[in-house]
């Protein structure tokens, strides 16, 4: 079930990026959903568990960019791999810090991210096409999308949280029903 | 036992990402476009619905927000109409001219273009590429290659992929767009390529060719893939390129592409 809420949530995350978030957002800074999705679930399940959705996302969300595929899957794979060196599981913690440190892997996450797909990118264009405007507009894009990046993790972060205590406690239940039994 | 395992980690890691840098570089278009097409019309109804429900959405705050400048804009607006007024007896002498020219020059006027309008349901979301999703594809006889305009004849970009019920604009400021165009008042020629999604230079103009600030540009026609008199933009600014041997204009497009809702891509 955890399987599919996550297929349909990725799928429906990237067509949100595409066609409903860039009528109020420029095109360098309008956030990332996918991108936040899995960076708070590689928070909480930790890469190990997830790093198929984590290629399916990536996958995903180069179809419906028009970017050669690969480029989407290895900026996530980069960005889930130094989010996990970086983070405590955020299961442990509770309350405010458990909100503020997965705030802050979002921004690294975002910066992460955006460094990988605009290096691979570049090199995929050909060095000559690189010139110091688009690096400006990168930088300065990269802040921006941070601050939406959390804007929407702020938005999610409850729901989600209640989604994940659903399903943890339907499988604490399944778990525990046999033995009543 | 976290060491090994943290091993398999760093190396399934490594493994996963060697795979996807040999898939960008490699770039197997021919493989993955077909599952990208079958995605992409899965997705078209989601997509529209989504876009159109947003750009409404967009326009109702853009339109709270923008309720003080209405006054000023309506008297601008009027002193603008009654200016106009004076014009429209000048501009139906250059009509009468432009019909004789059309038809000593063999252009085919806009009116005879056999249109497909296409209502935009997708927009690039990354600074890479600059380009639009039109709702028309292969089904309404959309070809690679179709120029596509807004409805008052301004070229906005060409169709660079297209599947059963969609298709992708490559906008004039895409980083690969190159369309051969001419300043119609001193009648210079050169190229206009998109930078990056920013905006739209003139590259590739001679030295002893003319250029001035606020000149009209169109596209030339010449290379025969889209017809000449589409009006591109207006200069705005003139520079020397960087190997000091053309002239370079920037060009300011009288469409905000972002805020296309309908393209028109031109059949014949």
């Amino acid at each position: 079930m955890r399987i599919i809420f996550f297929v349909v949530s990725i799928l429906l995350f990237a067509v949100l990026q595409i066609s409903f978030l860039p009528n109020f957002f420029s095109a360098n800074s309008s956030p990332e959903l996918v991108l936040v999705a899995i960076i708070l679930m590689t928070g909480i399940y930790g890469i190990e568990k997830i790093w198929r959705m984590i290629i399916l996302a990536g996958f995903f969300m180069d179809i419906f960019s028009f970017l050669p595929i690969g480029v989407n899957i290895l900026s996530f794979i980069v960005t889930a791999f130094v989010i996990s060196l970086l983070e405590k599981r955020l299961l442990d913690l509770r309350g405010t810090w458990k909100f503020l440190i997965a705030a802050f892997l979002i921004v690294i996450g975002t910066i992460v991210n955006g460094m990988v797909s605009y290096t691979t990118m570049t090199i995929f264009d050909s060095l000559n096409k690189t010139g110091e405007e688009t690096t400006v507009v990168f930088i300065s894009g990269i802040f921006e999308k941070s601050g939406y990046n959390l804007l929407f993790f702020a938005l999610i972060y409850w729901p989600f949280e209640k989604m994940k205590e659903y399903m943890d406690t339907g499988k604490k239940l399944s778990v525990v029903m046999p033995a009543n039994k | 036992m976290d060491q090994k395992f943290l091993n398999k980690k760093a190396v399934k890691f490594i493994v996963i990402s060697a795979v996807c840098l040999l898939l960008v570089f490699w770039n197997p278009k021919e493989f993955f476009n077909p599952i990208r097409k079958f995605f992409l019309s899965a997705a078209y109804p989601l997509q529209k619905t989504f876009y159109l429900t947003s750009r409404t959405l967009s326009a109702s705050v853009e339109f709270l927000g923008s309720i003080s400048e209405l006054k000023n804009e309506n008297e601008k607006l009027i002193k603008e109409n009654n200016s106009m007024l004076a014009e429209i007896s000048k501009l139906k002498e250059a009509w009468r001219e432009n019909e004789l020219l059309r038809e000593q020059l063999d252009i085919i006027p806009k009116s005879a273009f056999n249109l497909e309008a296409g209502l935009v349901i997708g927009q690039s979301p990354q600074w890479s590429g600059s380009w639009l999703i039109m709702d028309k594809g292969l089904s309404d006889g959309i070809e690679v290659g179709m120029p596509a305009i807004v409805s008052n004849g301004i070229l906005v970009g060409k169709v660079s992929e297209t599947w059963s019920n969609g298709s992708k604009i490559a906008l004039l400021s895409d980083s690969e767009s190159a369309v051969n165009v001419m300043d119609i008042e001193t009648g210079a020629k050169g190229i206009l390529r998109g930078e990056y999604g920013l905006g739209i230079v003139m590259d590739m103009v001679s030295q002893n060719e003319l250029l001035n600030v606020g000149d009209s540009i169109s596209t030339s026609g010449l290379g025969g893939d889209i017809p000449s008199g589409l009006l591109v933009g207006k200069i705005k600014e003139i520079k020397i390129s960087d190997d000091k041997l053309f002239q370079q204009a920037i060009i300011a497009s009288p469409v905000k592409y972002s805020k296309l809702d309908i393209v028109f891509a031109i059949k014949n």
